[in-house]
């Protein structure tokens, strides 16, 4: 019981609520648009991760700048995926409807892809960096730098983006077609642009993940797929399309992982990951906070 | 004795009273038209009675059995068909597919196949369907497949038919062909009619009886020319007669 | 006159696939054995996610199910008893949770049926660990052409299963509630019993081919018998094939091993990544698989 009480499992838990937050928030603003379910979410951050990765390892260049090249790369990605698969498809009436449950099968193939491409490119190897590794002691509670600005880093991008929807004028028009496309679209809302911008915003959010987890994790072309998952796991608690419920889902699931496995031991984190995704969709599938109906 | 009896049905979605305090009655074999402006809860009462939804307070009961509880395919096997508002063909599958579905699963007095098929063709027949039968279900005109929703509900052998308008978005010359395949399917099949209707001209002409909703509750019921002169019905459609 | 020659041709393909193991060396007969386990497991699949549209990505639970159930058999009771044993646990385990499971729609579905098949692997994997045993040695199991013999018999009884559903009144009801299921249930499908039972269905074969399988390596893993990528293969096979009836799998597995045995062995990541193109490509062009857009063809025409 003492144990619950450290600091150490507190910052453990917001350094991990954050990440899933943050990997959860591209997700959800792209569910949100076009209720398209990205699984191949995880593995934009595993890209994300290998450009932090390569521009460290060779160019020494530290995260934290090598991060905007992994946004750019990773938001180019969405807008070619949009442009040139995704745009047509939701255009049309028929194959629109058919979109929803087909997106599942063909983001899932985009990961197959990218995971394998991955993987004969760089090879299946675990791979890691040191970068701002050193151990800072601050309240008491012992960190490694690199977490720190993680989770400071990961705040700010959560509170700026929903500055963002609240303020900007872009945000609001991704609000309003979230809320209903049909309306965002009579009282003016760009959708075609809206939903380019806002596919781009999502996997480059996903990119960022990638880059920040590469500081503290060891990465391989696989290592995305966790991350889907407790995406996935988060966007569900948190109701799909419900920005800010994501964020509080996000942090909620890493609190629920970290001290979770400390009342138990580590072999039980998947059994509580999955457990609350299926409980959830089964016994509230609009999620914690959320509105949206998917049950018949 | 009563085929349909409603008794103080009430129905919430959260804080909107969809439906409130709603009690009437249908006898067997008499056409009751439905009228009231939209949202005044017309095809909520639908949706109850065909077991889409639950009601918070009230009950229905059909033949002297309660409805409650029972599920959409359960209370269309004991003899309540409708359509929907926007059409729902089975558009993958052949005009003659949809009927034989509805036949085969809701209709509990045609069991045997050659039966099934029969009866599908003839009920294609009655709405004049019968040279689509082959043809791809979601590749039919509006008006085609308004006829088909028609066909589809009086193929599941019902003794009750909810119609939600059926006449919307056709031609003056389809709705008087709806309006006679109406009366023909129920002298055929000796049903009983509710119809919901905003072309005042069929409903007037339709219906035996007529019941106005305005804002979930009733507010007058009669005669086409009863409900024509009631200063209530006049002063809630101010400007909307057909 | 039809019945003659279908008769005939599966008398022959019968025979023909009996004599397998005689005609072919070890590595063959492998082969074989997975191309029957991945038809068995496909013509399954397609009973409630092809002809009723809830496409299960989580399949593998009932071939972890039936492994797990064979595993702790094993010994205890003969094979014969134990393989039935292990599709019963499958198809009841698929009743059991058919209801609320069922209730979550379209893609929902998809990630819950993924989500249920990770959770029911952990779980098994927590309760061995808890009784001791990181993995169990299996001694004495059954020789390759034993277990070919048995998977082509469950290939077989699962097309013949998908053929029967098909033209069955399940089958029609099932089609009703892919194109559309409130309007199905209003003209008196009953769309809960049979979505359940359309799941059930599913699960019993591939339970078997679990039980069968699990013996393939000399011991149990709960990671293996209960590992996502079978129930990636299924969806695949099934969309490249065709999901409406029994011709797709057939077409979809044979492809699929083909293309398996050539690249695996050599380039594995080339095989994924064409597999996932091919998915990609099949699911926004031709969805219906291949059988599908033969049949499109000829209807044009």
């Amino acid at each position: 019981m003492q144990v619950l009480a450290s600091g150490q499992l507190l910052f453990s838990a917001l350094v991990l609520g954050a990440t899933y937050a943050l990997i959860a928030l591209g997700l959800n603003l792209v569910y949100g648009t076009m209720r398209l379910l990205n699984v191949a979410h995880g593995d934009l951050a595993m890209l994300g991760a290998y450009v932090a990765y390569w521009l460290f390892t060779f160019m020494t260049v530290p995260p934290l700048v090598s991060m905007f090249l992994a946004i750019v790369i990773a938001a180019g990605l969405g807008a070619l995926a949009y442009v040139g698969i995704f745009r047509r498809q939701l255009a049309e009436r028929t194959t629109a409807g058919r979109l929803e449950a087909n997106s599942l099968l063909l983001f899932f193939g985009l990961s197959v892809i990218m995971q394998n491409v991955a993987s004969l490119a760089f090879t299946g190897s675990l791979r890691a960096y040191q970068y701002l590794d050193e151990v800072l002691t601050i309240g008491g509670v012992a960190m490694t730098g690199n977490r720190l600005v993680m989770l400071l880093l990961t705040i700010g991008v959560c509170a700026a983006l929903t500055l963002f929807l609240r303020l900007n004028i872009y945000g609001l028009a991704i609000k309003a077609l979230i809320q209903n496309r049909d309306a965002a679209a009579v009282v003016g809302v760009n959708v075609e642009r809206v939903q380019l911008v806002t596919f781009s915003l999502g996997f480059g959010l996903a990119g960022l993940a990638g880059a920040l987890i590469s500081m503290t994790e060891q990465i391989s072309p696989f290592m995305g797929f966790p991350f889907t998952i407790a995406a996935f796991i988060v966007i569900i608690l948190g109701g799909l399309g419900n920005i800010p419920g994501g964020i509080l889902a996000g942090l909620l699931l890493g609190f629920l992982e970290v001290y979770g496995v400390a009342l138990t031991s580590p072999m039980y984190r998947s059994v509580l990951l999955y457990g609350v995704f299926v409980g959830v969709l089964i016994l509230r599938p609009q999620g914690l906070f959320g509105l949206r109906r998917i049950v018949r | 004795m009563e085929l349909l009896a409603i008794n103080h049905l009430q129905k919430k979605y959260g804080g909107v009273v969809a439906l409130k305090d709603l009690s009437m009655t249908v006898i067997p074999g008499e056409i009751v038209g439905v009228m009231g402006a939209n949202g005044a809860g017309k095809t909520t009462l639908f949706s109850l009675i065909a077991g889409h939804d639950k009601p918070t307070a009230g009950e229905i009961k059909f033949d002297g059995h309660h409805l409650k509880g029972r599920s959409p395919d359960q209370i269309c096997r004991m003899g309540i068909a409708r359509t929907f508002q926007i059409v729902r063909p089975l558009r993958g599958l052949s005009v003659l597919d949809n009927i034989t579905i509805a036949v085969r699963f809701g209709d509990s007095r045609t069991t045997r196949e050659p039966e099934i098929i029969k009866r599908s063709h003839e009920i294609l027949e009655n709405l004049e369907l019968e040279d689509r039968a082959p043809q791809s279900a979601g590749t039919l005109t509006l008006s085609d497949q308004k006829r088909l929703e028609v066909a589809r509900a009086v193929a599941t052998g019902p003794r009750l038919l909810l119609l939600d308008e059926v006449m919307a978005g056709l031609t003056p010359t389809e709705v008087q062909d709806m309006m006679d395949a109406i009366v023909r399917l129920k002298k055929i099949h000796s049903l009983t009619v509710l119809v919901i209707e905003h072309v005042m001209r069929a409903l007037m002409k339709l219906s035996d009886r007529i019941v106005v909703l305005h804002h979930g509750e009733l507010i007058a019921q009669g005669t086409p020319e009863e409900v024509a002169a009631n200063t209530g019905v006049q002063n809630a459609y101010l400007g909307s007669s057909a | 006159m039809k019945i003659y020659l279908t008769t005939a041709a599966l008398i022959t393909v019968v025979v023909f696939a009996l004599f397998v193991p005689d005609l072919v060396g070890a590595y063959y007969v492998t082969v074989a054995l997975n191309l029957c386990m991945w038809i068995a497991l496909t013509q399954s699949w397609i009973i409630l996610s092809g002809m009723g549209g809830y496409i299960s990505l989580g399949h593998v639970v009932f071939f972890g199910l039936g492994g797990y159930t064979s595993v702790l058999l094993w010994q205890l009771v003969p094979l014969i008893i134990a393989i039935p044993a292990a599709g019963a646990v499958a198809g009841i385990f698929a009743l059991v949770i058919g209801a609320p499971v069922l209730r979550v729609w379209g893609p929902y579905f998809v990630i819950l049926t993924f989500g249920l098949a990770e959770l029911v692997k952990y779980v098994v994997l927590i309760t061995e660990t808890n009784l001791g045993k990181s993995s169990r040695l299996l001694f004495g199991t059954p020789e390759t052409a034993e277990l070919y013999y048995v998977m082509f018999g469950l290939a077989f009884v699962a097309t013949v299963l998908a053929w029967l559903v098909r033209r069955s009144r399940l089958g029609q009801g099932l089609l009703a509630i892919r194109e559309d299921e409130p309007t199905a249930e209003t003209i008196g499908v009953p769309v809960t019993r049979y979505k359940v039972l359309a799941y059930a269905l599913s699960a019993v074969i591939p339970g078997m081919v679990g039980g069968l399988m699990v013996f393939r390596s000399s011991y149990f893993e709960p990671l293996q018998i209960f590992n996502p990528v079978v129930s990636f293969n299924i969806v695949t096979m099934a969309i490249i094939g065709g999901s409406d009836d029994w011709r797709g799998p057939i077409i979809g597995c044979v492809f699929l091993v083909t293309m398996y045995e050539l690249l695996w062995a050599n380039v594995p990541e080339l095989y994924m990544i064409i597999v996932g193109l091919l998915l990609v490509g099949f699911v926004l062009f031709a969805p219906m698989g291949i059988v599908g857009r033969v049949t499109m063809q000829r209807n044009n025409t």
